[in-house]
Parts: structure tokens; sequence; C-alpha cells
């Protein structure tokens, strides 16, 4: 018997489903047998003292799971990062923002929601255009904007394909009830999402993944490439998770199961 | 060589000169001050935003590095090439080319959030970044510019003919590099472009033409100084020519972009459904920019006429005007496409078009900009001998003609 | 019209304006050249020596950024986390110095000192 393309598929979808089932199973065992029933606090256990490309931090994003009208992640980051408000769309800071998408000339398609952030690519353009190398790419991964060096001329968000960028065009006051862990910020310079890295320096996920497990849907899953056994490592391994745009070559370092 | 050229200081007595100047440094001083107002309030008081990060600065500046390096080529033709008749204006030429270059510089350093971090660029090279390479390049070309003009007064005609060449490398190479600024921002479809390089040449040669023209016209009229009329005649049909290569990179760089389906929707926006881009694009750009002023200039009749040339002049300035002006923003409305065939929408305004229409912050800055420009030329011609005494058209070469 | 010699001397009058301005503003009272007194809030030892610190303190702030944001090492006690954690009231210690010399640094523009 030979087997069509969609015969095919479905025994590949099967399999894939199948080792997916599994693997999820044993991670479960593991954290029971490790942390005695508790939910485990995922730990960001990174190399050393320092950023090192012995990680590659990364995220997969399960949109299945992400429920529609949550909006749990933004606001958690928002907070985390002392993110303004201007009361202005066109000015308005996004490090992560919630996207909804519907199949194009379908009546009736159905809506779906998926958080978008930055999704620090392997080869990030906003780093490659940038004079000053004031965004650089960190030996984990991560893609950071130095703000203490920017010039704010604002070619990044020119090169970025997923407008993951901000530039502060106006003057915020820090106001008490700021997260002091992290900086507030001037106008003139850009920002974007960071993946929080002083959390993750400091052995915590970002602030949108902790709020989507325990607040939202567990969409949201953070960890290590480099690590084989790492949940991350393994969803991307066994399911179809797959980037925005893999045909700019960019190669993001967050999937997306179920697009 | 021709006979010998002798230029002069201009006297700077006439009242039509205090105006001008009046004008002018009114105008310059708007550079600052918007820059000012701009840095301290933040860009939230202009039309740019994080979905139109560039806007008008960016527009001036390149269309200022356009003008400066086609002024700089003509500066050079006489010196390199050997075409006596371009002899009289080549220090005015690069007079220009090193104010153009000055202002381009100020519009693209005050546009910045922190123009105060001016000097990190020359600290932290980054050879993959256009902008990174073009600081050097700008700073390096503005450098031999002055060089070359401060040779030029010296009659030390050897090292005129170095630098010029020299020069006329560098403009090509920094124009190139201002074209790459946006070829090869391969995300958005209406910038990635291999023929942005060498199409932004061609409009600096033709926008530097016309440039000269106008300032060659108004200087000698304004001067009393006699002007051959051949010398108009001859940078029009010049500009003509050079127009027509315009049109050329155009036509080719949308053609192809067309072709493929994947662009259709960027295409199209520019060309057929983009509303008010696309009626600058036709009526604004092609017609009135480039095809009109082509035939002017081209025509036997009309591009005999001083006036006619002069047309052309100013219609291919606003033009190139809006040739930049239709490279920089409308890739920047586009939406950026997350996924093909979706739609998306969300709370920062993806997947919409964007807005953008000139705030009058940068109104004042764009004028600011070439208020310096004609403020440095009028003292400079006060202070400097820049303008001939009288610009004869060669007689050796109304034989061959 | 001005001599050359007059034009030179107007250059070096405009050039000389902020000591001037400076000398008229502050009235060249003796408080504006007597040390300023630093409020040291938990007095103890610090991590270097003060009059190393008093020369280095912003080179080796600046160092200990760059090792932070680039490289993600992020140990306290030379850093800028490290200052707040024995000197949390900006006005009494960063300030006292640094309005007396006239140095404004951007740091506190986005880092939280005292709020």
């Amino acid at each position: 018997m030979a087997l069509d393309r969609r015969d095919f598929l479905t025994i590949g979808g099967l399999i894939a489903a199948g080792t997916a089932l599994g693997s999820v199973g044993s991670a479960f065992s593991h954290t029971a047998s490790g942390h005695e029933g508790h939910e485990a606090e995922p730990a960001v256990k990174r190399t050393g003292d320092r950023a090192s490309s012995k990680n590659k931090w990364g995220m997969v994003i399960d949109i299945e799971k992400c429920g529609e009208g949550c909006d749990a992640c933004v606001r958690a980051c928002r907070k985390e990062n002392n993110v303004p408000h201007f009361d202005d769309p066109k000015l308005d800071i996004h490090w992560i923002r919630k996207i909804t998408f519907k199949q194009k000339g379908v009546p009736g398609a159905e809506e779906r929601q998926m958080p978008a952030m930055c999704f620090h690519c392997e080869h990030p353009p906003c780093a490659h255009v940038c004079p000053v190398a004031a965004t650089f790419k960190r030996a984990d991964g991560i893609v950071l904007v130095d703000k203490h060096r920017c010039i704010g001329c604002r070619y990044c968000m020119i090169a970025c394909p997923y407008k993951a960028r901000s530039f502060v065009s106006m003057h915020v006051e820090p106001k008490p009830g700021d997260n002091r862990d992290v900086p507030v910020r001037m106008h003139g310079v850009v920002e974007k999402c960071n993946f929080c890295v002083h959390r993750i320096d400091s052995g915590e996920e970002p602030a949108c993944v902790e709020s989507c497990r325990k607040e939202g849907n567990g969409a949201m899953v953070f960890g290590d490439f480099n690590d084989r056994a790492s949940k991350v490592s393994e969803m991307v391994r066994t399911s179809r998770a797959r980037r925005i745009r893999p045909d700019l070559g960019c190669d993001p370092q967050v999937f997306y199961m179920g697009i | 060589m021709a006979t010998k050229i002798k230029h002069t200081r201009i006297e700077g007595k006439s009242s039509a000169y205090l105006v001008f100047m009046i004008v002018a440094g009114a105008l310059a001083a708007l550079s600052p001050l918007s820059a000012l107002y701009l840095f301290f309030e933040g860009h939230h008081v202009t039309s740019m935003t994080n979905q139109v990060p560039w806007g008008m600065p960016i527009v001036m500046a390149i269309y200022l590095i356009g003008a400066s390096a086609g002024s700089l080529v003509l500066s050079a033709m006489s010196s390199v090439f050997g075409r006596a008749e371009y002899k009289p204006f080549s220090r005015m030429a690069a007079l220009l080319a090193v104010l153009l270059i000055v202002a381009a510089l100020m519009a693209i350093i005050m546009d910045w959030g922190r123009p105060d971090r001016i000097l990190v660029p020359f600290f932290h090279f980054q050879p993959r970044s256009m902008f990174s390479l073009n600081a050097i390049l700008y700073s390096l070309y503005m450098a031999l510019g002055i060089v070359y003009l401060w040779a030029m007064f010296h009659n030390k005609e050897k090292l005129e003919r170095l630098l010029g060449l020299c020069a006329v490398a560098l403009a090509i190479l920094v124009h190139s590099g201002t074209g790459a600024i946006f070829g090869f921002v391969y995300v958005r479809e209406l910038y990635n472009s291999p023929l942005l390089p060498p199409s932004f040449i061609a409009a600096a040669l033709s926008s530097g033409t016309a440039l000269m023209i106008i300032t060659l016209h108004y200087t000698f009229r304004f001067t009393g100084r006699k002007l051959d009329e051949r010398h108009v005649h001859n940078l029009g049909k010049l500009m003509g020519v050079f127009i027509l290569v315009v049109i050329y990179f155009i036509f080719i760089e949308n053609v192809t972009r067309s072709y493929a389906p994947k662009n259709y929707e960027a295409a199209s926006f520019l060309l057929l459904h983009g509303g008010k881009y696309t009626a600058y694009f036709w009526i604004g750009l092609v017609l009135m920019g480039l095809v009109v002023p082509a035939i002017i200039a081209l025509n036997g009749a009309t591009g005999k006429s001083v006036r006619w040339i002069l047309a052309a002049s100013w219609l291919q300035l606003a033009g190139v005007m809006l040739e930049r002006y239709l490279i920089v923003i409308p890739a920047q409305i586009l939406p950026l496409e997350f996924f093909p065939n979706k739609e998306i929408t969300s709370g920062f305004l993806d997947g919409q078009f964007a807005e953008y229409s000139v705030s009058l912050l940068e109104w004042i800055y764009s004028l600011g900009l070439a208020g310096v420009v004609m403020f440095g030329y009028g003292l400079a011609i006060r202070l400097w001998p820049m303008v001939p005494t009288e610009a004869a058209y060669p007689e050796q070469l109304l034989k061959t003609n | 019209m001005l001599t050359r010699a007059g034009s030179v001397v107007v250059f070096l009058a405009v050039l000389a304006f902020p000591f001037f301005y400076n000398l008229v503003s502050t009235g060249y009272s003796s408080s504006a050249t007597a040390q300023p007194q630093l409020k040291i809030a938990k007095p103890g030892k610090c991590v270097e020596d003060t009059a190393w610190m008093r020369k280095n303190h912003m080179k080796m702030l600046i160092h200990v950024r760059e090792k932070a944001v680039r490289e993600g090492v992020r140990s306290v006690d030379h850093s800028f986390h490290g200052c707040i954690n024995c000197h949390p009231k900006r006005e009494e210690f960063c300030n006292r110095c640094h309005d007396y010399v006239g140095v404004k640094p951007e740091c506190w523009n986005c880092h939280h000192y005292d709020l």
C-alpha cells in the first residue's frame, strides 16, 4: 500500500504526539520524585558566575494553552520592568504584547492569541545594524540594549522584523512602587524585552513566564536549549514547535506550538 | 587649459545681501533651537512614533548628503576629468559640498535621542553596521572636502587633481553607503534592494546639478557678475541625462519588486493604492519631479532658455526630496508581516498601516538645515574668493560644439 | 569695526565667561571653598580606602557596569548597588561632592536611589 501525503503526516503526527506525551509524563514523574509532589519552581541554572555560551536561553509558547483575554504575562512584565503608560498607542512602550491572529480572507475564521516579545535571535538584525554595539548578544544568547551607550538613532527599530523595540519618546518620572531591582528610563533611547535578565542572573525565570504559570494557563515555558534534558529542548525536539518568519534566517529563540 | 579664472570675494554691501543673510541666519538659528527642544522634550513632539521611527530628519539627511556628493563630483569635473567648462564654478561646488555634508551630519545627529553621545560611534566601531561605517566615511569626506577647497585656493594643481580624484571616489562611496543603510534592511520589502546604492548616486548627481544651476544663476544675478548662458544650458543638459538615469533605476527597482508575488502587497501599496503615497509617487515624483524637468532640459527650445532650465531645476530639487521621502517613509507605513496569509492585530498596532505626516517641528527642523546651508554659503562667498568675476564659456569648446 | 587685537580681547572675555559667572553667582563665599562633609549612614569599612575611592569611584562604577551589562557578572560589593547599601541617601552622600564640583552624572536618571 502506498502512503499518500496525508497518511504520512497523520502517522508522523501520532508518533510525535506519542513521544511528546511520553516525555511530558517522564518530566512529571521527575518533578514529582524530586520535589515531593509540589509543582517545582523551575530554577534557571546558569553555568558559572557570568553569562556563558554553555547556556542558550529560550522559550517555547504553546498557543493552544494561551487563554483568550488573559494578559497575565503583559501585566507581570509591566510591573517587573517598570514599563510606563503614555496613553498614546503610537508612543506606548511594549516589551511584550498579545497578538490576535486569524486566517486572511476566510469569513468567520477562528481568532487566536499569542504573546510576542523580543525573540532573542541567534542572528539579531538589530545588533548587526547598531552603530555602537549598544544592542548586542550576550554569550548566553540574550539580546540586550545597553542603555548607557545607546545613541537613540533607531536604526534597530527599522531592522527588527518582529517590532520588538520601542523608543522612549517622553520623559518618565520614577515613582514610588517601582520595582527597584530594575532601573527606570530616560527618554531618547531604545528598549525592549531582555528576558528579565536580572532574574535569569539570579536564577529565576522571566516574570511573564512565572505569571503565565501562576495566574495564566501555563502556556509559556522558559529554559536552556543547550541542556538536552530541559523542558524547552524536549518540547522543541518532540513537537512541531515553530519560529516566526523562519524565512528571514534570524533564528529566533522563541518557539511557538500550535500555529 | 582655458584662460586663467579670477575669483574675488563679493562686496556684500547690497541690501539684497543683507536681507538674504538675515533670512538665512534666522532660519539657521531655528536648527539648533528645534534640536534642543527635541532633545529636552523627547520625540513625542514630532510625528515619529514606534511605528515610524524615522521621519523628516532622515529624509533631509539623505537628501543633503546626495546634493553634497553631486556637488563634489561636479566640482571635480574640471580638475579630474579635464573638462574646462566646469572650471569657473569648481570652488563654489566644493563649498556647497562641504556645507551640505555639515548640514546632513547635523540632520542625523540632532535627530538622535541622545545627541550628547556624539562621540560614542567613534569609540565603538562596528564594521557590520552601515551607520557606523558611514560615521567614518562622512567625517573623512567632510575633512577631504575642506582640504580640497584649500588646495584650490592655493592653486596647487597637482594636489587638487589628486584630492579631486579621492573626493569623487569618496563621494561615490559615501552615497553608496547612504543607499545601503536602506538597501541592506532585508526585513522590509520596500527597502531591501541592491539597486538603492547606485540609484542614490544617480539622484545625487541630478539633484546636485540642479542645485548648482540654481546657485550659479542667483549668485551671478545678485552680484551683477556675468555668467555665460551656455554654462546653464550645459548643466541643464547634464541634469537631463542624470534624470534619465534616475528614471531608469526607479523603473527597474519597482518592476523587479512587483514581479515576485510575495511583494505584491508592498509594491501595490506604493504604486497603486497607497493613498497619498501613490499620489506623491506618480504625480509628484515621476511626473513633476522627473519626466517634466527631463523634457524641459533635453528639449531643444526649452533647453536653451535659462528660465525654463531654472524651473526644471527647482522641479528636480523638489522631486528628489520627494524621492527620498518615498524611500524612507512608505516602507515604515507598511505593517511588518508576522505570518503569511494571516491577519494580525494587537495593542501595539501590529498588522495595521501606520500613519505619518510631517509635524510642525520637523518642518522647522528641515527649514533650519536649509538655513544653515544658505547662511554658510552667504558668509563664505563674503569671506573668501569663491565666485569668479566672470564665468565665460571656454572658447575652444565652442568650436567643437 | 574691531581691530584684530580688540577681537582677541572680546574672544577671551567670552571664553572666560563661566569663570566670572561662577565668581559672581556664588559670591565667592568661603562656604564654596569649604570641603563638603559627607554623612556616612553605616560607618564601617568601605570596599576600598577613601582616598582611592574619591579618585577612582567613577572608573570603578563604569568598569563594574560594563561587566554586569555585557558579561552578566553580578557581584554586588563594587557595584552601584553596593554603594547604595551603605550610603542609602543620595542627598547626604553623592550630591554633597557632586554639587560642590558641579559634575552631574547620569546614574540617578534611571537607577533608583532614594525615593
